[in-house]
């Protein structure tokens, strides 16, 4: 019984291991030589694709997939084409239509009308036919992500607009969830799922017991596959980046971004979910940067349009900055503080966030690096919010310094007379006026 | 065969308020688009939505709904575009999601016993507010009527699945059908009737099915 068991056991982590096998790079390349923006590949190359073609499992080209020794071809959908009513998709299609008209009223949507169109303007510039298919919701969520819905409904997320720094890198997100939805990944990893857990089924009955064993294959095989998706789907940002004319080579730099924010936190943790169904970081980077260089010497032209960007972007951003110091991760947001800081032409107002994650800590010496930060933004190039007067104030209050806290709350209301907490801190004014 | 094993499951109990107050002659009851959907329970245990049973279904439903809420003695309002929520503005699909929220908290709450509130322990009291009355403009009707469904049916390979596991002694789950229904009085909100059911019986792919689930679902209807 025993042996039969171990026996079961090694087939099994065969099955594991077999199962961590992903395309890797060739997934990232294959929407690139479909818009035959890649050299045709090299002698060393077709060695390489028969080796993918044998593994159990990946992108064989950018038409078919190999899962579990068969294969598949996935087409495109046309413009405006809604999958037939029988079909796995147009099932998964009906129930995020109702999800989408809830994330329609949603109280986390940004309904502003002018940032909204400018992201549906990108988004279609990227889309190009398939403009009508897709449609943009902001949500106020301070994280980097985007989402795609099979039926087309995208999410994109203000912590995203936050760390993006010009149109094209923008353009390169929005251009990866386009290509989840032309590639219908959804629906892949929906039936890949079906497939896995029908397995499973059948394979926990009949060994009566092995079933843990399974699942664990079963997931790894699930989350091979969304990493898979995940390549091809920059692989498809690059390719729409170069038909809309933006510049390639900005797309790896907001991963180079997300790295530097990660390593900044001390409590970082490894087993981050994100990282599971997603490639790392670093291979993003380097395969993005890579790519991009080769894809931006086949344009005449690259374009990537930071003003434009940045008019639509600066005026909203203190709202997402604030929603980001909420989060009480000092180390995290210091680093895209700083990352910010290295290029924004209004640093008064990022200093002065810098100088608000410093008084909301409250450590032994944030008071004076917060009173440090806030004269720094006063005398920095840009316009720091009003209510660093306010912040300003509140510091000194906490050190016991009455007079400078009631000349700063004066001048809070000096510069934002209509204040919805004019009352409060007029009452402040007042006490400390008799302290 | 797991229906047949799991029929006995069958019940519905519903909770009301009390009869409801308007007069006979001009009380008008507005069928709300019904939110449904039917799926495949696939050998593994993952559902998967089916659209085009989903789209029969809700035919089904809605003519259930009128033949039945017509013999009621009251004005039956079915909306224009009976099936979407598209013609309702930012405000009104607010009640619409929170009257959703509301049924799904009364199912949980009123139904489960460990789930059961201390404030809510002295009668059936649920409302969604006096902006209800956003819905009473829209379709001139004194109440609106909720219902919600989810149908699942076993595919060839989960009843192959239930079979092995059986053999083994182990029971598992074919497809059920759950439902609520949530009738508001629209002029202050309070949620006056609901029912619930939960059964693996019922076929809402099959009009006669369909009938017999509204029916059910409807039973009690203070008419």
């Amino acid at each position: 019984m025993i042996r039969a068991r171990s026996s079961v056991g090694l087939v099994a982590s065969a099955l594991i291991l077999a199962a961590c096998q992903t395309a890797g790079r060739t997934a990232y390349e294959a929407p690139l030589r479909q818009g035959e923006l890649l050299d045709p590949p090299a002698a060393a190359q077709p060695q390489q694709a028969a080796r993918t073609a044998e593994a159990d499992f990946g992108l064989i080209d950018a038409d078919t997939i190999a899962h579990d020794g068969r294969y598949f071809r996935i087409s495109d959908l046309n413009p405006g084409e809604r999958p037939s009513a029988e079909t796995l998709e147009a099932g998964l299609w009906q129930s995020m239509d109702r999800v989408e008209q809830q994330a329609r009223t949603s109280g986390n949507r940004v309904d502003d009308p002018e940032l909204n169109a400018y992201l549906t303007e990108v988004a279609c510039r990227v889309a190009g036919p398939h403009c009508s298919d897709v449609r943009v919701y902001v949500m106020r969520v301070p994280a980097f992500n985007a989402t795609m819905a099979p039926n087309g409904m995208m999410q994109v997320w203000t912590g995203l607009l936050l760390r993006t720094r010009n149109e094209a890198q923008l353009a390169a997100v929005l251009g990866h969830e386009v290509g989840h939805f032309l590639r219908q990944h959804s629906a892949q990893r929906m039936k890949s799922a079906i497939e896995a857990s029908n397995f499973l089924a059948f394979f926990s009955v009949a060994t009566g017991g092995w079933g843990g064993l399974a699942g664990i294959f079963a997931q790894g095989q699930l989350l091979a596959f969304n990493r898979d998706h995940e390549r091809e789907a920059d692989g498809y940002g690059l390719l729409l980046m170069n038909r809309s004319g933006y510049d390639p080579r900005e797309a790896s730099l907001t991963w180079k971004n997300l790295i530097r924010e990660r390593d900044a936190n001390p409590e970082k943790d490894e087993r981050d979910p994100f990282l599971a169904t997603h490639p790392a970081p670093e291979e993003r980077t380097e395969v993005l940067g890579e790519l991009g260089m080769a894809v931006a010497s086949k344009m005449p032209t690259t374009e990537k349009g930071r003003d434009r960007f940045l008019e639509i972007m600066l005026p909203r951003r203190a709202a997402w900055l604030r929603d980001e110091l909420n989060l009480r991760s000092f180390h995290t947001s210091n680093e895209l503080f700083d990352i910010l800081l290295e290029d924004d032409p209004n640093p008064a107002e990022i200093l002065f966030f810098k100088g608000e994650l410093h008084r909301l800590r409250n450590d032994e010496d944030d008071a004076q690096m917060a009173l440090d930060f806030y004269g720094e933004a006063l005398n920095a190039a840009g316009s720091a919010p009003s209510y660093l007067h306010r912040s300003k104030g509140l510091v000194h209050n906490r050190r016991g310094d009455h007079a400078a806290a009631k000349e700063s709350f004066e001048a809070y209301l000096e510069a934002s007379p209509n204040a919805s907490d004019r009352l409060i801190v007029e009452d402040m004014i007042e006490r400390l006026a008799t302290s | 065969m797991a229906v047949f094993v799991l029929t006995a499951c069958v019940q519905t109990a519903h909770k009301t308020t009390g009869t409801l107050k308007a007069g006979t002659e001009n009380r008008r009851i507005v069928l709300m688009p019904v939110d449904i959907e039917l799926s495949v329970l696939n050998a593994g245990g993952v559902t998967e939505p089916r659209a085009d049973w989903t789209n029969s279904g809700r035919e089904h439903v809605r003519a259930a709904l009128s033949a039945h809420t017509s013999e009621f003695e009251a004005e039956i309002v079915v909306p224009e575009n009976g099936d979407i929520l598209d013609d309702l503005d930012k405000d009104q699909l607010q009640i619409v999601k929170l009257a959703n929220a509301v049924g799904s908290s009364i199912l949980v709450h009123e139904y489960v016993p460990i789930y059961a509130l201390p404030t809510k322990k002295d009668g059936f009291d649920w409302t969604v507010g006096p902006d209800a009355k956003l819905l009473k403009e829209k379709y001139d009707a004194d109440y609106a009527l909720f219902v919600f469904l989810r149908d699942s049916y076993a595919s060839s390979g989960r009843v192959a699945v239930i079979l092995i596991g059986a053999i083994f002694g182990v029971g598992l789950q074919g497809g059920i059908q759950t439902g609520t229904a949530t009738l508001v009085d629209l002029e202050t909100g309070q949620v006056v009737w609901f029912n619930r059911l939960a059964r693996a019986s019922g076929d809402l792919r099959n009009p006669e099915a369909a009938t017999e689930t509204i029916k059910t679902l409807l039973t009690d209807f203070p008419t």
